[in-house]
């Protein structure tokens, strides 16, 4: 009988942090850093057989009669602890890491390691291609009929994926990713099958010599898995679906490096680079020529970068004192005085201690006193915030004309942790700052009904009910977001429940926008993707979208759409097409490729680690 | 304890023991000591939009698709070009990334800042409209959205096939005001209560192409020496600028598994056997169980081929040498480094030369 509140508890853990189910317990091996790709996988290769869940197995395991062929049958009975089953998944999951790795590096004959001698099952890439089907942008793919799709050994396995990517200028990536799994019930573990999804990401090469196009191929399968000596090993495959895309050429171009903008920072969690502070990237044209500039707070150091208006740029941080302090978040430039040149506010984490002193650093502005040159001005704020500031956002809260600042505080976890998963409260407080006409701000936030202590993350103003009011979206972390009508004279009422947008979950990123093109607001949130916590959430046996469940899902869900609607705003169906982004952050709303219809980007992933497996 | 709507106690805190273990914050410090990967490794994600609420997922086609751990973004025009570029800021590693958009044909879109004479300069909170072909987009002036970043204030507007479009401002304050209709390629300044657009010339540059892909080393720097590693696994340096003074060099990259790789192994034996001709430095990225492959290979090719060497594992061999030319996972294979007699990395060759 399953504790489902235990299984609830654990959904929440594994949608925020799935390594705490079975990973982080367990006794891993200093990352062993090597130089190059095949160091990395022979890392992989040695961890993945070190986190094996039982140590040795009988090796007529490999005889065991099911997870063969490319038809494969669920294991009855199954194991149905739904601990024991993310445990158990997890173990496959490393070892597809470090097979992704293998395939990655093109060391075929390595891969064949992952595979059960007598492996028999679908080759996924000699399923024929049904007719092309047009992509924007000149993109185009086909759809693989699997059910033609032959039967192979494994090593007619092997040289068909030799032969699929062996001629690809670069393989860019490759995935195999779980999204499901079942095991047969009994100890120790014998066998199971899989779900998994297949990546493989490359450039191809045209038959001359030169770039072919980005190439990538995508399917759905079961893998049957038997347990052995040196971890599970792949035994049987049924290919469920395929789709193969290309297009001529890529849609962006990394210039970095050309443009003068490369930073190779210190490495996450080593001495100097240890705040949860996530910093940012804030753009404005800060001397007046025209051109865009960058400003990029850095855990060691602060960079402006000044657009040479020749697609290059050049650091100037030092002589515009703004290189320091380091650790800054959220960079914001707005023209808080109304004199033509943007200012620019920067946000800090600080706390203050029981003996009253302050740990961090508060709140910090800076003038622009024209043409880029900027003299800290943090004093005429006029008001000390002591917070955990994540973001910052100006906008007029009062409708005189003047820009307000809000910045959204998170929390201090190595303080104090959140005290909960579903609605925390015990973050560090949000703050508006009114404008004084622009000579400093007063701290408003009570009056005006905006103080929360929810762990907020990001924030965006927008009139969207077009009232003449600047209304305020709030997305938090460990709980619900806020939606904050203006109703006038400062004052805020929260309608997220009211209009259905309070959404629930881990939100990084907030942004207005029109993605139906019906000239309404539309609001796009955004918050992490956990293939884990969608894998255990699956497995509570409850519908998904009702009660304790669906807010759950939320948690693990990605990305939220609410289209604005005559009264208010309408949720969009589950299948919109923009909510799958991985642990997502930074993210834009904009019309990248001028088709008239917006477009999302969005950055993700939370931690990359030396050892190849993951979550 | 939380009651849900399905009546369940839902557990809130979570207990002193499981803290304890150490798996709750803070995560990422402890999770980067353990070398740990956490939902890393993620590509980012370009998401189309088709006008009606939905979107095409066309990330593994993008180019934009880093792996790295993104936190703060941002889209603006740094090269005039009249389309939006990406500014991302990353946990670790290359910290900064500047990605330029190369889908726009520099024409179909409106460029529009706002000028507010009050205080509110930049007219920061009010709602652009774009009327054209029948449908109507809405973007907000802001500063501060999405996650620990800020935009430009200056709004892009795509028109697709449409040449022009009609330019209608709701001011923060919700008084509705026309600038009329603007042909396509606009760049325009929208002040307040003038229902004028002020047209401003554009300087359309392109934000500089990027070293060729894999590479770590400015084209015209010198190249360091290099450690690598003979069939046996024993290191061997080589001072390049040293083998480059009389002829130039050539370092080539290839693999076992690389089929147009073999195909020209003839040729390549050929040129390293040249008196007249650049020494060629030929290195494999094989995977160690196939060096003994590779090296048959080589040998089988022709005669007076020369040695195969390997890239070497361990990471002091090649502290300020490989690691500095060439980024391996990145680099194309094959591909063939030209060093000039002065030691100074002069071409990148996908192949080998025609005519050394």
């Amino acid at each position: 009988m399953v504790d489902l509140r235990r299984v609830l508890f654990l959904g929440a853990a594994v949608a925020l942090c799935s390594a705490a189910l079975v990973g982080c317990g367990r006794e891993d091996a200093a990352p062993d850093v090597g130089n190059g790709a095949a160091a990395t996988a022979n890392t992989g290769a040695a961890t993945a057989a070190k986190t094996e869940p039982t140590a040795s197995q009988p090796s007529a395991q490999l005889a065991a009669p099911s997870g063969r062929g490319a038809k494969l049958v669920a294991p009855k009975p199954p194991v149905v602890l739904v601990r024991e089953v993310e445990f158990l998944t997890q173990g496959v999951v490393d070892r597809l890491t470090a097979l992704s790795v293998k395939l990655q590096i093109r060391d075929f004959g390595g891969a064949a390691d992952w595979f059960a001698a007598d492996f028999e099952g679908h080759d996924p890439f000699s399923a024929p291609f049904a007719a092309r089907y047009a992509m924007p942008q000149g993109a185009e793919r086909r759809l693989g009929q699997v059910a033609r799709a032959a039967v192979v050994d494994r090593d007619g396995l092997i040289a068909s994926l030799r032969a699929r990517i062996g001629p690809w200028r670069r393989v860019e990536h490759v995935l195999l990713k779980v999204h499901g799994a079942e095991f047969l019930e009994g100890t120790p573990p014998s066998w199971g099958r899989v779900d998994v999804s297949l990546e493989l990401i490359g450039e191809t090469e045209d038959g001359q010599g030169r770039p072919g196009g980005r190439e990538s191929v995508v399917g759905r399968m079961w893998l049957g898995v038997v347990h052995s000596q040196g971890g599970w090993l792949i035994r049987g495959l049924e290919l469920t679906a395929l789709e193969q895309r290309h297009r001529a050429g890529a849609m962006f171009t990394d210039v970095t490096r050309s443009a003068g903008v490369h930073h190779e920072g210190l490495r996450f969690g080593r001495p100097g680079h240890d705040s949860d502070a996530w910093q940012g990237v804030g753009s404005a044209d800060v001397d007046g020529d025209g051109w865009l500039d960058v400003f990029v707070p850095s855990s060691e150091r602060n960079f402006l970068y000044l657009n040479n208006g020749d697609g290059t740029f050049r650091e100037d941080a030092v002589a515009r004192g703004l290189d320091q302090p380091g650790g800054g978040t959220g960079p914001l430039f707005f023209d808080a005085d109304g004199d033509g040149w943007v200012d620019l506010a920067l946000g800090f984490s600080a706390v203050e201690l029981p003996d009253r002193s302050i740990d961090g650093s508060p709140l910090r502005f800076y003038r622009n006193l024209g043409e880029g040159r900027f003299a800290d001005s943090t004093e005429t704020l006029g008001v000390e915030v002591v917070s955990a500031i994540s973001s910052l956002v100006a906008f007029d809260s009062q409708g005189d004309g003047w820009l307000d600042l809000f910045a959204t505080s998170y929390g201090r976890m190595e303080i104090e942790r959140n005290n909960s998963w579903l609605e925390a409260s015990n973050g560090a407080p949000n703050h508006l700052l009114v404008s004084d006409q622009g000579k400093s701000f007063v701290d408003r936030t009570r009056e005006a009904g905006l103080y929360d202590t929810r762990w907020s993350y990001a924030a965006a103003a927008a009139d969207f009910d077009a009232d003449g009011r600047q209304d305020l979206y709030v997305g938090n972390n460990f709980g619900s977001n806020r939606l904050y009508h203006n109703r006038g004279e400062g004052r805020f009422v929260d309608v997220a429940e009211e209009l259905g947008v309070e959404e629930r979950g881990n939100t990084m990123g907030v942004l207005f926008g029109d993605v139906n093109t019906d000239g309404r607001l539309d609001l796009y949130v955004v918050g992490p993707e956990s293939a884990a916590g969608k894998r255990v959430l699956g497995r509570v046996g409850q519908p998904e979208r009702v009660g304790a469940v669906r807010e759950l899902r939320q948690m693990a869900d990605g990305n939220a759409l609410f289209l604005g609607a005559e009264k208010g705003f309408e949720p969009a169906p589950d299948d919109f097409g923009a909510r799958d982004a991985g642990w997502a952050f930074g993210s834009v709303l904009a019309d990248l490729d001028l088709d008239s219809h917006a477009d999302v980007f969005c950055v993700n992933g939370f931690v990359t680690g030396d050892l190849p497996e993951d979550t | 304890m939380v009651a849900t709507s399905l009546n369940l106690e839902v557990e809130e805190t979570h207990s002193h023991e499981e803290i304890e273990e150490g798996f709750m914050h803070p995560w990422a410090k402890e999770m980067y000591r353990r070398g740990t990967t956490f939902n890393g490794k993620e590509r980012d994600k370009l998401f189309l939009g088709r006008g009606d609420g939905r979107f095409d997922d066309l990330s593994d086609l993008s180019g934009a698709d880093s792996g790295l751990d993104g936190r703060g973004l941002l889209a603006a025009d740094f090269d005039d070009d009249g389309d939006l570029d990406l500014f991302a800021h990353h946990l670790q590693r290359g910290r900064h990334g500047l990605l330029r958009n190369d889908m726009g044909d520099q024409k179909s879109f409106l460029k529009l800042s706002l000028v507010d004479p009050g205080p509110n300069r930049e007219g920061v909170g009010a709602t652009v409209r774009v009327a054209a072909a029948g449908r109507v987009t809405a973007q907000v002036v802001a500063r501060g959205a999405g996650f620990v970043s800020s935009g430009p204030a200056e709004l892009v507007f795509g028109l697709g096939s449409a040449e022009a479009g009609q330019v209608e401002v709701t001011w923060p304050d919700g008084s509705l005001e026309s600038f009329g209709e603007l042909p396509r390629g606009s760049r325009a300044r929208l002040t307040r209560g003038t229902g004028r657009p002020e047209l401003v010339p554009g300087r359309p540059t392109q934000l500089k192409d990027p070293l060729p892909q894999g590479l770590d080393l400015e084209l015209g720097a010198k190249v360091p020496p290099l450690v690598v590693v003979d069939g046996a696994g024993e290191p061997v340096q080589w001072d390049v600028a040293a083998l480059a003074a009389e002829r130039g060099a050539l370092v080539h990259f290839w693999a076992s598994y690389c089929e147009p790789c073999v195909r020209e192994l003839p040729e390549l034996v050929d040129l390293a056997a040249r008196a007249d001709g650049p020494p060629v430095l030929v290195v494999s990225v094989d995977a160690r169980r196939d060096w003994a492959r590779a090296e048959a290979l080589v040998q089988r090719a022709g005669s007076g081929a020369p040695k195969t060497h390997f890239v070497s594992l361990v990471e002091e061999h090649n502290l300020g040498g490989l690691d500095e030319l060439v980024d391996l996972l990145r680099l194309p294979i094959p591909t063939t480094l030209r060093v000039d007699r002065e030691g100074r990395l002069a071409e990148v060759l996908r192949g080998l030369p025609e005519s050394p």
